[in-house]
């Protein structure tokens, strides 16, 4: 087990790695940078080259990144260009916010999914099963945009019950903040929903039909009771994985939902600071990320290991 | 199918659940709109000195995003418009109904030598700061010193570059002169440029602290800085020792929002209520058009997009080949099919129509006279272009597709050559040969002088002529009015026949605003924002 954890997390600082290096190359390659964006057109070569001098862009690329590197090795991922604060508290308050909305989310959405889910493997072929997977597959073709933003029209425009987009003070309290949290959660839980309940109706099926099942309903165990008992923990197995893989694509997904609902969390953060080539921000947002999905991956195989006693016998 | 029974029992209860959660926050919402509508009325009928809670509140959008970088320095590159526009005031400003006429704001009167190199103004008294402290001419010098010193990177400082900044002069707490570098009779009018604006004498305080500005902000305006935010909402209260009066509204809310589609959701959803900037779609802007909620201000505007030819390069070195594109663009259709009409005729003149000295001109499309230039020219078969336009206005793209079918008449094969917003104005413009660009509108002095002129960076069409400079020097130094529009409109003359720009037309701005706003008249584009007051619907 501890031979698994040690490779694992020597495996994440290589992807770590990567990701930085990929990141950083991308943000190259757009056209500008943090002097075009902050000047635009009223930008001078003397203008451009006195805010690069200052902030040290003017330095060969290799050499930038082998010093954001080396800081970020020892914890430190530098200062906001725009902002001129430390990037990391930056993040670490927008991340509170991603975190409420992702928490409120799934805290709706991993029971409602394995419910359904259960359900649907269950009545496979009948009426109920029939409704729930139909929902699903909606549900799972339509993007975060589109389901956001019809949320927006029904009951921000239409019915005035919710906010269409936060924009609160910063002196408002968690309580009248929540109102803010219902649409975005609302559009995350129905596309997670979807994606789960498909996952727990598949894995359910198959339980149900492996020869273990079968014994049991043979031994004349009550049906409830086969399912609870026999087949459910073994189709919750795979069921960890797809959720971590859901909460790993919040983070990609907040990004739209964020920008949709103008949410002030650290996707919105990460759009702001791409359009105005802010680098250390958006080198520290990927690299958190990236840190995040990976700790997340990691999480999430130890606990399927540690669940299977077929998985932990082999001794990773 | 006990199972069936007791799932389906988990499935309503689940239901029931979520309905119990979604009920709480609606309600809550509810009670307080209800509040605050009741107050509102009441507080209009008994004028009572309002509270938090009851105030008469405009909530309005930032128009711009500098990613965190924003400051409230109004002669900053990254000012926070329209933050600094309620915080401070300005020397000079634009008449409400005349936007080509400067009138007093700060400065109340003013008058020239006979060359009008040295200008006396007149400092109006009475003026108090957010602080409570009086408003006096070493703020006014204090101001400009600081827009025109090259640390702060202010983007006006180019065009106060006629001052002379070593001889700003304050003979009394009251009265500052200005001495020029060379004579400009319109100097009043440059000096209605929005950013200029007057911030507090910081000398005393920390005169090298280049934050102090920014962390004080404090200014004459309308509207006093309460709590400046970058990510979600920057509150303004209202100053009540304005100068012009008390302000029409308690509390300014400016809410950053990050997409324009944005705004269009925030506006129908009842949380915004002023969309200013001509920001919103004239596809969306039928959600807004007569309806109960909403009034839509059309605006006659200067602003102006247009295509450039780079006139030291071939084939655009050569006059003919110029005019020959120039005209094959069918104006009116052109403006038709890229804003739906909503605009004006523009002979690639930068001078718009509202403007005194504005010239008025024909310039009806001819493709024989076209097609005989460039035969004339050399190009008895037509020619190719490449024409480079990026994202950077929404009308730039539209306007090249049809420029590209107008001048296949004549023989002038258009190749768009697309390329991204981003690094548009370092890659693109005033590099490639024939690209696409966009102007505010600006009188015709600064239009003319900012652009065209020989030796400015903005010279976009790299055009060079001296006999068009010196009409420039000549008509600022010229105090006689109708000699100087003779003298401006020679120079528009000019500028049309031989510079690079295609300017086709000018374009109508729009401005939506919430039916419960009131004190902003709905012609006009100027507008005093201490009038601006929320109005009392029942």
């Amino acid at each position: 087990m501890l031979a698994l954890i040690v490779r694992r997390l020597l495996l994440s600082v290589v992807t770590l790695t990567i990701v930085a290096v990929v990141v950083f190359a991308t943000t190259e390659l757009l056209p500008g940078d943090w002097a075009t964006a902050y000047f635009g057109r009223e930008a001078t070569p003397q203008r451009l080259e006195r805010l690069r001098a200052e902030l040290g862009l003017d330095r060969p690329a290799t050499e930038r990144f082998a010093s954001w590197f080396g800081r970020a090795l020892r914890g430190d991922l530098g200062s906001s260009l725009a902002r001129k604060e430390p990037v990391l508290g930056l993040i670490a308050s927008r991340l509170e916010k991603t975190f409420l909305l992702g928490g409120v989310a799934g805290l709706v959405s991993i029971p409602l999914a394995l419910a359904l889910g259960i359900i649907a493997g269950l009545t496979r072929g009948r009426r109920a099963d029939v409704a729930i997977s139909t929902i699903s597959l909606i549900g799972m073709s339509l993007p975060e945009f589109v389901v956001g933003t019809v949320l927006i029209f029904v009951l921000s425009i239409t019915l005035q019950i919710f906010p269409a987009l936060t924009v609160v003070r910063a002196d408002t309290s968690f309580v009248d903040f929540l109102p803010n949290i219902v649409l975005p959660a609302a559009t995350l839980t129905i596309v997670w929903v979807a994606y789960i309940l498909r996952m727990v109706r598949t894995t359910m099926i198959d339980v149900l039909a492996s020869e273990y099942v079968e014994m049991a309903t043979l031994k004349g165990i009550p049906r409830a009771r086969v399912v609870l008992r026999h087949a459910l923990p073994n189709a919750l197995l795979p069921t960890i994985n797809a959720i971590a893989l859901m909460l790993a694509a919040l983070l990609g997904g907040v990004v739209v939902i964020e920008t949709v609902f103008n949410y002030p969390g650290v996707g919105l953060l990460l759009v702001t600071a791409i359009r105005n080539r802010d680098v250390p921000l958006i080198q520290g947002i990927a690299i958190t990320i990236a840190v995040m999905y990976v700790t997340i991956n990691l999480v999430a195989d130890l606990l399927t290991t540690s669940l299977d006693p077929r998985l932990r016998s082999l001794r990773g | 199918m006990t199972y069936a029974k007791k799932s389906w029992a988990a499935i309503g209860l689940m239901i029931i659940a979520t309905t119990a959660i979604a009920a709480c926050s609606p309600q809550e919402a509810r009670e307080i709109e209800t509040i605050v509508e009741v107050e509102v009325t009441r507080e209009v009928e008994v004028e009572v000195a309002p509270e938090v809670d009851e105030a008469r509140v405009v909530r309005m959008v930032i128009n711009e995003d500098w990613g965190g970088a924003e400051s409230l320095d109004p002669a900053s590159a990254s000012r926070d418009t329209p933050t600094i526009e309620m915080l401070y005031s300005q020397l000079i400003r634009l008449d409400e109904e005349n936007a080509s006429l400067p009138v007093p704001a700060l400065f109340e009167s003013w008058e020239s030598d006979a060359t009008g190199t040295t200008w006396t103004f007149k400092v109006r008294e009475g003026v108090l700061f957010h602080d409570g402290t009086p408003m006096t001419s070493a703020d006014i010098l204090y101001t400009l010193r600081h827009i025109i010193d090259p640390a702060t990177n202010s983007p006006v400082a180019a065009g106060l570059d006629i001052i002379d900044g070593d001889k700003l002069e304050a003979p009394d707490d009251f009265t500052v002169i200005l001495n020029l570098k060379s004579g400009h009779s319109d100097l009043p009018l440059m000096l209605t440029d929005y950013r200029i604006r007057v911030i507090k004498d910081g000398s005393a305080d920390d005169p090298d602290s280049p934050d102090y500005i920014e962390t004080a902000a404090i200014g004459t305006g309308p509207y006093m800085l309460e709590t400046f935010d970058l990510d979600a909402v920057t509150v303004l209260t209202a100053f009540p020792d304005y100068w012009e009066g008390t302000p029409g509204a308690d509390r300014i809310e400016l809410l950053r929002i990050s997409d324009a589609s944005g705004w269009v959701r925030a506006l129908l959803a009842g949380q915004l209520d002023w969309v200013d900037q001509g920001k919103i779609g004239a596809d969306q802007l039928v959600l807004f058009r007569d309806t109960e909620d909403w009034v839509v201000h059309d605006l006659t505007t200067g602003q102006w997009q247009n295509f450039v030819m780079n006139v030291t390069v071939p084939p655009y070195d050569d006059i003919r080949v110029r005019t020959a594109m120039k005209l094959v663009v069918d104006r009116q259709a052109m403006m038709d099919a890229v804003i739906g009409g909503a605009g004006v005729v523009a002979c690639d003149n930068p001078v718009w129509p509202g403007d005194p000295y504005y010239l008025e001109m024909t310039c009806e499309q001819d493709i024989p006279r076209a097609i005989e230039l460039l035969a004339e020219a050399g190009y008895p078969d037509g020619i190719d272009v490449v024409l480079s336009v990026g994202e950077a206005n929404p009308w730039i793209v539209p306007m090249a597709v049809v420029y590209k079918e107008q001048a296949i008449e004549a023989g002038i094969r258009v190749e768009i050559n697309q390329v991204p917003a981003d690094g548009y104005w370092s890659d693109t413009w005033m590099v490639l040969p024939f690209v696409g660009s966009h102007w505010g509108e600006r009188h015709a002095d600064q239009a003319l002088t900012e652009i065209f002129r020989c030796d400015v960076r903005n010279n976009e069409s790299f055009w060079c002529n001296e006999e068009f400079d010196q009409l420039l020097v000549d008509a600022r130094g010229e105090i006689d009015f109708d000699k100087r529009v003779e003298l401006y409109q020679r120079a528009q003359v000019l500028v049309t026949e031989e510079s690079g720009a295609i300017n086709p037309f000018f374009r109508q701005e729009n401005r939506v605003v919430a039916a419960h706003i009131g004190g902003i008249n709905p012609d006009f584009r100027t507008y005093r924002f201490w009038k601006i007051t929320v109005l009392d619907l029942d």
